[in-house]
């Protein structure tokens, strides 16, 4: 862990309160996002057992399955969920047209008018967890059918495409599509508990907010106002579990004897709509504090100013929305169930560059993120003691010289970067700087290598330079063939059947 | 000297090494793989293939390397012969002044550089340069090679010689590798298990000497980061480091004595968790350093007698961090010797991957921490870090690795479809930990 992290978990353990470790919001956050919460099977991926969803915090909507092990009340359950989720995803249909600085449209390579969606959708779920099993969902229902022995509605395969473009978008970093309210808390602010105990939302949100509890959550006897962070984690403790796997005493206790009373009322003829509702009250009572947990988190993120660069990443996750409903709309939305290694190559260089883009946008955005480089060593801040504009040096071809200014700077703390390495000015990200020279009493010499002509900084400056910069961009050299080094042989003959 | 059986090492060694030559000169295979264990004279491998191939008059030849920095030490073994050696670069690389007065032709562009015998430059270079196609190349440093480099370069080559150290960092990524995990020809599969994945009838070899290690670190390194065995270059007693007499009191004077007498030191703290940045094992490295370049050290090897200086030592960290807290406090002992900074390489395990030098001082990856990590238990770290040397190597770390060890379970993934890895990080830790329990000094 970064020394920076560490003291901030230290301060929020020994002072019981949450400490701040960004100053403004790293994620973009919709006026109108979907907000999920979900169960399955415990042991089992493929057997959700209830969903609660919903625009707004007073508006939850809950579908649950009477008999989890039941596939056709299964992709019924899943066919509703489907087709609200689908409604939700229609309200970002409409584009415009982009056009260049002077109101020109601009051209795809196609010939065709770019154009772009207006909003995006985005679903914001309790944890990672939850986020993460939704790639085991997209899965498990892309791939249906709508013809054949058990055929489905044909809104699930649809639902499997959209959730497939979606998880996709997360997976490769820095998109805003799927949001988990554990990670956008974990953004923001540390708690004085360990990563293990943060991943329980409930009692992560207590360190932040202790007041965010609801007394008919408790027993009456149960005082849930004026507790400190930790007095209120303990209290969030025993809430129930977060999902997507339920907690083994719910199993037990509300679960089962619910499944067991849909089943014998089902098979004593009652309507199995009705039949239905103790498991209905079952998942609305376990999932309810989950939800309120989640809206919170989202009301407290949308408190922080959103940071500079969150637009720049949510028009890349509107760039890939567009794309997909182009897809959607010629009935294209095809995707591989095996990747090519050309495809994976491909994926994993844009994961790459997302990660670094978002670590370095994060720390120039953020002054608080940037003391953790700083703490770290990858950063170094101090003060410009020395500036010489007329300094000379030779230039790239060594026959003549160039004008290069010089900076001295005393570091608050040692440097710890060698000589030779190019350092970026955080108040000016165009600013490039060269250590050439530490001295014995740490004062630091720099020689600005690019962005010269833009203002530099003034002697007596605090000024703050990284070891890192705004990644820059190469062009994809992947080739379009997968070449003779990454074909399989043919497998062996296994002879005939 | 005690005989060997069998051929002499010297002998050994050549006869791969020819193997190798008729074998790429004759064409018939694809792929042709050589596994080099630290030190094993890959390079001069390497050049011998090239002048061969330059003599023989064939086309040019390229050869692939992982970074600027190897690319530029195989040139300079390469420049000042009779064949034309080219660099191919990026815009943003300064050439060696010392290579351009040798010679070697710089260019951005293939083009330029058609005259050239041998062209040299990184995967990521040839990745950029589009033009060409060549009948034959040679890939250095094939285990530090991503699968998804080679996949960006291969077509321009018809078959491929492929060199490397399957001791190495295996390679990573910053991004989400559980898109690209659990199928065949993950793009983070090293280029040499790509290679023997589609061509599982190519020839590897083994060089099967180490001229770098002494006889006192090779068995140590072959027994717990290696599959394929290798052997010292030279024999027991050979290699000898002196120090004049020095007080005992001093437990970095004991340290140096246990090294220069077996070869190794295991300099152990206190047991305590403390952040990477640990500043008493800063102290004790600083302190060793210190100690060692005003003992007046000598070596004697098969080259004669030579003083240790602050250019025969490195030390060898795990994070960039520690690298910068061991350069500052190191830079300030060389300062009161009148010594300039940055005479005593300190540099990270994945810098110092392909370096050598007479002696090293490692900060054991797992020092101080109350975890064992996949990054800190990486056999590949371990194995970078104590195979730089070619007289002694010094380890520094907090007590208590053995109940870390223990206590830590395993929690990295395991990808279904791929190959684990041959060496097991925890295993070779605890090996090495018997090991080096042997030499312990308490400091």
């Amino acid at each position: 862990m970064d020394p920076y992290l560490a003291y901030q978990r230290l301060v929020a353990a020994e002072t019981h309160t949450a400490q701040p470790v960004a100053s403004c919001r790293h994620v973009h956050l919709s006026t109108q996002p979907l907000v999920l919460c979900a169960y399955h099977l415990a042991g089992d991926e493929g057997a959700p057992v209830a969903f609660l969803y919903g625009r707004s915090p007073d508006a939850a909507n809950l579908v649950v399955v009477g008999e989890p092990r039941n596939r056709s009340l299964r992709f019924r359950m899943l066919e509703r969920l489907a087709a609200d989720v689908e409604r939700y995803l229609g309200r970002f249909w409409s584009r415009r047209a982009v056009v260049d600085d002077r109101g020109r449209q601009k051209y795809d390579p196609d010939g065709r008018p770019r154009l772009l969606a207006i909003d995006a959708p985005q679903l914001i779920v309790p944890n990672s967890g939850t986020a993460d099993w939704l790639t085991t969902l997209a899965r498990s229902t892309i791939w249906l059918r709508t013809d054949g022995d058990y055929p489905v509605d044909a809104v699930l395969p649809r639902f499997g495409a959209h959730l497939t473009h979606l998880t996709k978008r997360r997976a490769t970093g820095g998109s805003a599509n799927i949001v988990a309210a554990t990670e956008l808390l974990d953004l923001h602010w540390v708690t004085g508990q360990t990563d293990a105990e943060d991943a329980n939302l409930a009692t992560r949100l207590s360190w932040i907010d202790p007041n965010w509890l609801e007394p008919s959550w408790f027993s009456a006897a149960t005082s849930v106002r004026g507790l400190d962070a930790i007095a209120a984690a303990r209290l969030a403790e025993v809430l129930p579990g977060a999902g997507p796997v339920p907690d083994p005493t719910w199993d037990v206790n509300e679960l089962e004897p619910a499944v067991n009373t849909y089943n014998r009322a089902v098979s004593a003829g009652v309507d199995p709509a009705a039949a239905v509702e103790a498991v209905t009250d079952a998942a609305a009572d376990a999932l309810a504090p989950t939800w309120a947990a989640t809206w919170r988190a989202i009301e407290l993120s949308r408190g922080l100013p959103e940071a500079a660069s969150v637009s720049r990443r949510w028009e890349l996750d509107r760039q890939a929305w567009t794309w997909h409903i182009g897809r959607v709309d010629a009935e294209r939305v095809w995707f591989r169930r095996f990747r090519t290694a050309i495809q994976s190559a491909r994926l994993l260089a844009q994961s790459e560059a997302a990660a670094a883009t978002l670590a370095a946008d994060m720390a120039f955005d953020d002054p608080l993120v940037m003391a953790r480089a700083v703490a770290d060593g990858m950063a170094i801040e101090g003060i410009v003691i020395e500036r010489d504009d007329t300094h000379r040096r030779p230039g790239p071809s060594a026959r003549r010289m160039v004008t290069r200014p010089l900076i001295r700077l005393r570091p608050h703390e040692d440097c710890l970067q060698p000589i030779g390495t190019t350092l970026t000015w955080s108040t000016n990200t165009g600013v490039e700087l060269e250590i050439t020279n530490i001295a014995d009493d740490g004062v630091v010499t720099l020689t600005v290598t690019a962005g010269m002509r833009s203002p530099l900084p003034e002697v007596g400056d605090d000024v703050c330079l990284a070891a890192f910069s705004p990644p820059r961009y190469y062009p994809d050299t992947l080739p379009t063939d997968v070449p003779w080094t990454h074909r399989l042989p043919a497998p062996p003959d296994e002879g005939v059947a | 000297m005690t005989s060997r059986p069998g051929p002499s090492p010297a002998d050994a060694h050549a006869a791969v090494v020819d193997e190798v030559w008729e074998r790429f000169a004759a064409a018939d295979d694809r792929v042709i793989g050589v596994y080099s264990p630290p030190g094993a004279g890959k390079s001069s491998l390497v050049r011998t293939v090239a002048a061969r191939w330059a003599t023989d008059g064939r086309p040019q030849l390229p050869i692939v390397t992982q970074t600027n920095n190897q690319a530029d030490d195989l040139v300079s073994q390469l420049s000042g012969t009779t064949y034309r050696v080219g660099r191919l670069h990026a815009s943003t690389y300064k050439p060696r002044a010392q290579q351009v007065a040798a010679g070697v032709a710089f260019s951005e562009t293939v083009a330029a550089l058609q005259g050239c015998d041998i062209v040299v430059a990184p995967a990521r270079k040839w990745a950029y340069s589009i033009q060409g196609a060549w009948e034959a190349a040679v890939i250095d440093e094939v285990y530090q090679m991503r699968s998804d480099d080679l996949l960006r370069v291969a077509d321009r080559f018809g078959r491929v010689l492929a060199v490397g150290d399957p001791g190495q960092l295996s390679p990573f990524t910053i991004g989400d590798e559980r898109l690209v995990r659990g199928r065949p020809l993950s793009p983070l599969a090293t280029a040499a298990d790509t290679l023997r994945l589609t061509h599982p009838s190519a020839p590897w070899r083994a060089l099967p000497v180490s001229w770098r290690l002494p006889p006192s670190a090779a068995t140590l390194v072959s027994d717990a980061f290696y599959i394929r065995p290798f052997q010292a270059g030279t024999a027991e007693g050979e290699r000898q480091l002196h120090c004049p007499p020095r007080s005992i009191d001093r437990a970095a004077n004991r340290a140096l004595a246990e090294a220069a007498r077996t070869g190794w030191a295991f300099v152990e703290l206190t047991e305590a968790h403390l952040p990477r940045t640990d500043p008493e094992v800063v102290e004790v490295i600083a302190d060793l350093v210190d100690t060692i370049i005003g003992a007046g050290v000598r070596a004697t090897d098969e080259q004669g007698v030579t003083p240790i200086g602050p250019g025969s030592i490195a030390v060898g960290v795990a994070h960039r961090d520690q690298r910068g807290h061991v350069t500052t406090a190191i830079d300030r002992g060389l300062a009161a010797r009148g010594l300039p900074p940055g005479s005593v390489v300190v540099d990270t395990a994945n810098r110092l991957q392909g370096r050598q030098f007479e002696l090293l001082i490692a900060w054991h990856p797992l020092s101080g921490r109350r975890d064992a990590t996949a990054f800190h238990l990486e056999a590949g770290r371990l194995c970078v870090l104590l195979s730089r040397h070619r007289h002694a190597c010094l380890v520094v770390s907090r007590a208590g690795i053995r109940d870390q060890l223990d206590a830590h379970p395993g929690v990295e993934p395991v990808w279904l479809g791929e190959e684990p890895p041959a060496v097991d990080g925890w295993e070779a830790n605890l090996t090495l930990l018997d090991r080096l329990e042997e030499h312990r000094v308490a400091a």
